[in-house]
């Protein structure tokens, strides 16, 4: 089977593919899948992340993919962040140091996801002149940590990055194909929610925990605290679930087809020396 | 006085896990009912997680009071972004023991 790939931007309609192409892979009777990427003249680097996510999980269940047809730019760039090695493409060097590697993590795996963040993340060009990376650290973990408690992901979690200088943007996407969050938050707490929108809005809220024998539940909420304050964005995707936050409010939306886990991306505003 | 390296009880300086604040909370409880003072040294931290904070200390507040836990209970080498998410952890706990009915709403702006 082919799947003909459209052009891949971190929003509402970059996720609706990515979970459009996952179901026609699972969904296909063959075995052999082909993703034709002839149509795709922009892939946001950082979309490894829920892509490599998804593909992870379809190679899992014994599809075996190929990706074809990369036009030259689209080919470099997720070359340089290490997304296309497992599709027998060539490491290619990233001499602007504007990727943040393509990376999974075993959910044990905390100290190498720790390591991560300090040396491709914080010591990024993009992060240079931002003083709190220990907050940063504190808030990035804390979604690990979650993934880790929470998503019960056998597939561990997917990590990629990317900076746009022109833009001054740093976007950081961190996936895991868990339970997400309205059945988790049904699982501990028998709480039912209507929709996955209405799931991730219960866990933003600051007091609002799947730990019923403790008080938690603040994570979320200083991460969405420090993506406002710092003038970035947060989007959360989970199943049909689509949140973005700014400074500026938040929007939902619901998805088309549904993503397999949840993605949290971190776009950070860059200050590049 | 009896100092504690958090690392000691850790045994690593990721202080993220809640399972690793529940052996803390361990220590600590065990060292208030015998009535001694301690305190408890971040200098070694690599990461702080509220997960573990909740755990480790946030629990302390539906065993004691707070004026016990103040008396017992003693903090070091906190940088800035520690002890905020310290303090945010006790005023956490405090409204979660005061009301714990109020959190199992699914609406929580009772709490507030």
């Amino acid at each position: 089977m082919t799947i003909l790939v459209e052009n891949i931007d971190c929003d509402k309609t970059g996720f609706n593919r990515l979970s459009s192409i996952y179901e026609k892979i699972i969904t296909s009777t063959d075995s052999d899948i082909t993703l034709d990427f002839s149509r795709v003249s922009w892939f946001d680097a950082h979309m490894s992340s829920p892509c490599g996510a998804i593909l992870e999980k379809a190679r899992n269940s014994g599809k075996k993919i190929r990706i074809i047809n990369l036009h030259e730019q689209v080919e470099t760039i997720l070359a340089k962040n290490g997304f296309l090695l497992e599709f027998g493409y060539k490491q290619v060097v990233d001499g602007h140091a504007s990727t943040i590697p393509y990376k999974k993590f075993k959910l044990n795996g905390k100290d190498e996801f720790i390591k991560h963040i300090e040396l491709d993340l914080l010591a990024h060009r993009g992060f240079t002149e931002t003083k709190d990376k220990e907050c940063v650290l504190m808030n990035i973990f804390e979604i690990f940590d979650n993934a880790v408690v929470h998503s019960e992901s056998l597939e561990g979690v997917f990590c990629c990055g990317q900076l746009f200088p022109q833009k001054k943007n740093l976007d950081y996407n961190i996936t895991d194909l868990g339970v997400g969050f309205r059945e988790r938050i049904f699982k501990s707490r028998s709480i039912t929610f209507n929709s996955d929108i209405e799931a991730i809005k219960w866990a933003m809220v600051g007091l609002n925990s799947s730990k019923t024998d403790r008080p938690g539940g603040m994570g979320l909420r200083r991460l969405q605290d420090y993506m406002i304050k710092t003038k970035g964005i947060l989007r959360i995707v989970s199943y049909k679930g689509y949140i973005k936050v700014t400074s500026t409010g938040i929007s939902e939306e619901t998805l088309d087809a549904e993503y397999p886990g949840t993605v949290i991306h971190l776009g950070f505003h860059a200050k590049i020396s | 006085m009896k100092d504690i390296d958090l690392t000691t009880i850790v045994g690593t300086n990721f202080y993220v896990a809640s399972e690793d604040g529940d052996k803390v909370f361990t220590v600590v409880r065990d060292s208030i009912n015998r009535g001694d003072k301690i305190n408890i040294s971040f200098g070694k931290a690599k990461v702080v997680t509220s997960a573990f904070l909740n755990s480790a200390f946030g629990r302390l507040y539906g065993v004691y009071k707070e004026p016990e836990i103040e008396n017992h209970l003693s903090f070091t080498n906190l940088t800035n972004n520690y002890s905020e998410l310290l303090n945010a952890t006790k005023e956490l706990a405090k409204k979660y023991y005061t009301k714990p009915e109020a959190f199992k709403n699914v609406n929580s702006s009772d709490v507030d």
